[in-house]
């Protein structure tokens, strides 16, 4: 009997023995029936971890609960202008106030990006580890 | 010499699976058709208020119900002459 996937936006949403050939484009023919495929993504032509195979996208709300409202403003006391600092020093600080306001104003963030990853190189590795490295939560997707 | 029909209500073809939502089977005569769900994979998914229905000749409908979640359901569709 054959043995299929059924596939709906790309992810396993049965494993199914059936009596006869099924011929559709989101059932996949499989070698044997296996439940383990359940949930996972089919990316091609491969059942992968779902969380691996989709972005590694948050909320901006998620994101700043990962961050805490501690380091944030550990962050923004950090980059206060203050008139008595070298010129590229008030530079720098500057460009991290504009950087910081980019990246809290983004409707989701991207773990993955390089440059706000870079961002953050600064902080505790525990902290940032927490903040980037961490399994993306169904509840904190987009 | 005369030809052989199988007897009224031996077994013609059985399906299984487990799902998370509606799917796509063989067709069957629904009106000759006993589904069986075996349960839920899951007890914290509300799995107690998930249903499948046999819908039409080549469906089982997957149904979450009100309180949300969605449990893996295994089915088995045992179809008779």
């Amino acid at each position: 009997m054959p043995n299929y996937a059924q596939l709906d936006a790309g992810r396993v949403v049965s494993v199914t023995q059936t009596s006869g050939v099924i011929d559709a484009p989101h059932m996949i023919l499989l070698d044997a029936y296996d439940e383990t495929l359940l949930g996972k993504a089919y990316v091609d032509g491969e059942f992968v971890d779902a969380e691996s195979a989709l972005p590694r996208w948050i909320t901006q709300y998620a994101f700043r609960t990962r961050v805490t409202s501690e380091l944030i403003a550990t962050m923004e006391l950090a980059a206060m202008h203050n008139p008595a600092d070298a010129a590229p020093v008030q530079l720098a600080k500057a460009v991290q106030r504009a950087e910081m306001a980019r990246c809290f104003a983004a409707q989701y963030i991207d773990l993955d990006l390089a440059e706000l990853r870079a961002g953050f190189a600064a902080v505790d590795p525990a902290d940032f580890a927490r903040i980037f490295d961490a399994p993306v939560l169904d509840s904190e997707r987009p | 010499m005369a030809t052989q029909y199988p007897a009224p209500g031996t077994s013609k073809s059985i399906q299984r699976g487990r799902a998370t939502a509606t799917v796509a089977i063989s067709a069957v005569n629904p009106a000759k058709s006993k589904l069986t769900v075996n349960g839920a994979a899951s007890s914290s998914n509300n799995p107690e208020n998930a249903s499948l229905f046999l819908t039409n000749a080549t469906t089982i409908t997957y149904s979450k119900g009100s309180l949300g979640g969605t449990p893996e359901l295994s089915w088995e569709l045992e179809e008779f002459f």
